[in-house]
């Protein structure tokens, strides 16, 4: 397992001039289930319909995923039972509102609500989320790559991906029909866990509002939402109501942050796997190696990386710009360290943490593999390195180290050896997914076994898909309409920025593939991918 | 035209004036054994509990309703019969009545339905018509409405006759009634300019106009020729109401609010999609 730990906030507001109570919005979370309900204004009792629908989403997930005709006729009836007690008491009571249930009661007035149901899954550094949307409720992740401008990051959100895609009449659950309940929207998608990654459920405004802030790249604005306690949520949102454009609705948000678990005694003492982390302070990404596993970590000139790592780990093989690691069983009183920049004393506050296996592990690094490239900028104390060494050697040390990498890998040749920067690519488990800055083009390799696949990527919602060239280039991108990913076999692909397609930045690439890849190189304007599979020639 | 974006909220409350004429002519038969005066109060006390419904049974002020009614009555041409938010509404409980009324469920089966309606607004019938006074007086307070509530979806006003103006039985024009309409209308919120919609009720069927675009067709009638001009363009999130109420009627861009020979289902309905546009 991985330690990074869910940190579940859940922040709610009303409408302006209203009471919280009169909030018909409902949010429930259980174990690994989260569901948001947005109660919609213009029907009848449509939040206590919200609650109900957020309640059982929960309660009965099994049925919901089973038969969802069931699961909504139940809570259908209870509705109608709850209703029907509250018409009654209330004509008793001869309230102000008897005549009015009263006849919405009878004239079959409904409740309508949106819903937002995930349940999220871990596994290893992987997280899933099982999503089952109706409305205009939206999922947000969003890595902390995101706010620092950083060229890896991730920014998805679901169902929706533009703000105006926001109108008056969403699709709803009603209390009375099976409207609408063909299209809840079911799916899973699939992550790897980075330091501080955050899954956001938000109803409506506040949704359009992040895409908003997304569209005119105000990400400190989103930042700053993530800042946002319980305490001072209701004036956050009245400022943004007031000088943004957050509309004037009742609000809700659950926000979960993945981060690493602070340092404290208590925490020491729980059983915790071991693990090493490798932290690249550009980009904030973290390589977190939990099992046997050969490394190579790209580095740039300037770049500073932290290495960290727990007591009974330790470095089984070393060879130049491969570090292989090895992980020991479940420790007691075993901690995470994870140092951050800046912190003058973060190694000494640490220091009963930091065993002498990790700064053997800093060490032999810095000897073997580091220190013949850089200058001597480093800090020990904050387990800070800074590489200082140009282009060209750090491109002939990936030569040596796929060379001598002793996996059942295909080789590749050194046309193959470069990534375009600013292009992330990393594993999620049989999916690769690309986050480019440049547009691409995608040359496959002569000595790949499916040279026809297709392959593409998505944009924007679009997706855009060539079939290999003569040559094995992919040069002619068509537009699919249908989001959606692309598989293709056993290949080694190499992608290069290529300026005769349409120059949009930031494209989102996702890219299914059915092999695994453990070694990924970045540098220029090149990029490789190495299959662990065989490969047939 | 605005952009009719916002919605009615305890923030921004919508605003709801019916404006109805009480001279004698409204004492004529009109449907199903009521005169007009009786079920034009019906359909506005009808439309009152709509719109507690879709306040949360009453319990949030996302409108104010204001019903004002012209004809004579114990020497006052125009009078305010009651005004106040949807809340103060929902307090009082004024000889509330069942009735019943038959239904068809999804599947084409027949059912009895009940519903209980206040009688927050009598029937009356007398006097005069004077429309112009009416208009004047609603612009008054309807500008002080605004200036409290500037942000707010504009006001609706919702005009029920049967008959023509004073001004026209004495000098055979529309024109200073016109002028007071007009001024009516030109009120403004943030969102938008007021809505005025007019609504000719008669039992004349045969000759029936629904939320025309242009007046072409009944340019030979001067009564109908002043109503259509001093009924607003609807804009398009009342367009897109009136075409889910009024299901077999083609709408377009430019339909004005206003039915001439309007039966009772239409008067129901204008009343309902003319409220409830803010929700």
């Amino acid at each position: 397992m991985n330690n990074y730990k869910p940190i579940i906030n859940i922040l709610q507001t009303h409408k302006l001039a209203e009471k919280i109570e009169n909030c018909e919005d409902a949010y429930k979370t259980e174990h690994n289930l989260y569901v948001v309900s947005d109660g919609a204004g213009q029907g009848f009792l449509s939040g206590e319909w919200a609650e109900l629908i957020a309640t059982y989403f929960c309660n009965d997930y099994d049925i919901f995923l089973n038969n969802r005709r069931e699961w909504l006729k139940n809570i259908q009836q209870i509705w109608q039972v709850q209703v029907r007690e509250l018409v009654e008491l209330n004509k008793n009571l001869q309230t102000q509102e008897w005549i009015p249930y009263f006849n919405a009661f009878n004239q079959k007035e409904r409740a309508a609500a949106t819903l937002l149901g995930a349940k999220i899954s871990k596994n290893n550094q992987n997280l899933t989320l099982d999503l089952h949307i109706l409305g205009d409720s939206c999922v947000f992740i969003i890595s902390e790559g995101y706010f620092n401008q950083q060229n890896i990051h991730i920014f998805d959100s679901y169902p929706l991906k533009f703000s105006t895609e926001f109108n008056d009449t969403p699709y709803l659950l009603n209390s009375y029909t099976e409207a609408n309940l063909d299209k809840i929207c079911s799916f899973s998608t699939t992550r790897v866990i980075q330091e501080n990654t955050y899954i956001l459920f938000a109803t409506d405004a506040l949704s359009k509002w992040i895409l908003q802030q997304h569209e005119q790249n105000q990400r400190g604005k989103i930042r700053n939402l993530l800042t946002q306690t319980e305490g001072n949520f209701d004036s956050w949102t009245k400022e943004q109501k007031r000088e943004t454009q957050l509309e004037d609705d009742d609000i809700t948000l659950i926000k979960i942050e993945y981060s690493l678990p602070s340092l404290d005694k208590e925490e020491c003492n729980e059983v915790v796997d071991t693990v090493i982390m490798v932290t690249d302070i550009d980009t904030n990404s973290k390589l977190s190696i939990e099992e046997e596993q050969v490394i190579s970590y790209p580095v740039e000139e300037g770049k500073e990386i932290i290495i960290a790592s727990q007591e009974n780990t330790y470095v089984e093989e070393k060879k130049e710009s491969i570090v292989v690691l090895k992980k020991t069983p479940k420790q007691e009183k075993s901690c995470i360290q994870e140092l951050e920049k800046g912190k003058n004393n973060a190694g000494k506050k640490n220091s009963e943490y930091l065993l002498a296996i990790p700064v053997l592990l800093v060490l032999i690094i810095f000897l073997f593999f580091i220190y013949p490239h850089f200058a001597s900028k480093q800090d020990k104390t904050k387990q800070i390195i800074t590489i200082t060494e140009n282009d060209s050697d750090i491109k002939s040390s990936y030569k040596e180290s796929s060379k001598e990498k002793q996996v059942d890998t295909i080789e590749h040749n050194e046309q193959d050896t470069l990534l375009a920067k600013g292009t992330e690519i990393y594993n999620e488990q049989n999916r690769l997914i690309m986050i480019l800055r440049k547009s691409i083009r995608v040359k496959i390799n002569d000595n790949m076994e499916d040279r026809s696949g297709n392959i593409g990527f998505v944009y924007e919602g679009d997706v855009f898909v060539s079939k290999a060239g003569s040559q094995g280039e992919h040069l002619n991108w068509e537009k699919k309409n249908k989001q959606g990913f692309i598989e293709i076999n056993e290949a080694n692909l190499r992608m290069e920025k290529d300026n005769s397609q349409s120059a949009n930045d930031n494209i989102i690439g996702q890219l299914k593939v059915k092999q695994l890849f453990d070694c990924i190189y970045t540098e220029g304007d090149w990029c490789s991918i190495r299959f662990t599979g065989k490969i047939k020639k | 035209m605005g952009q009719y974006k916002q919605k009615f909220t305890v923030a921004t409350p919508g605003y709801i004036v019916i404006m109805l004429d009480q001279s004698s002519s409204m004492d004529q038969p009109y449907t199903l054994g009521y005169t007009r005066a009786e079920y034009a109060a019906f359909s506005i006390n009808n439309v009152i509990e709509a719109l507690i419904m879709k306040c949360d049974s009453g319990r949030k002020n996302k409108c104010a309703v204001a019903v004002y009614g012209y004809g004579n009555s114990q020497n006052q041409s125009v009078r305010l019969l009651k005004a106040g938010n949807i809340a103060e509404w929902a307090a009082e409980n004024p000889n509330p009545r069942s009735y019943r009324q038959e239904k068809k469920s999804s599947d084409g089966i027949p059912y009895m339905e009940e519903n209980i309606v206040r009688e927050w607004i009598k029937p009356y019938a007398s006097g005069e018509t004077p429309t112009k006074e009416a208009f004047d007086k609603i612009y008054r307070d309807t500008r002080d409405w605004i200036d409290k509530n500037p942000n707010s979806f504009p006001p609706v006003v919702i005009h029920i006759t049967d008959g023509d103006p004073n001004e026209y039985w004495k000098d055979k024009t529309f024109e200073n009634t016109t002028k007071s309409a007009k001024k009516l209308q030109s009120l403004t919120t943030q969102d938008g300019e007021l809505i005025l919609m007019n609504v000719f009720i008669s039992v004349d069927n045969n000759k029936k106009f629904v939320l025309p675009a242009s007046d072409y067709e009944f340019d030979f009638n001067p009564r109908a020729k002043f109503l259509f001009d001093i009924s607003s363009v609807l804009p398009k999130p009342m367009i897109e109401r009136a075409s889910i109420a009024l299901q077999d009627t083609l709408l377009q861009e430019g339909s004005r609010g206003f039915i001439f020979n309007a039966s009772a289902n239409d008067l129901t309905k204008l009343l309902i999609f003319g409220s409830t546009v803010g929700f």
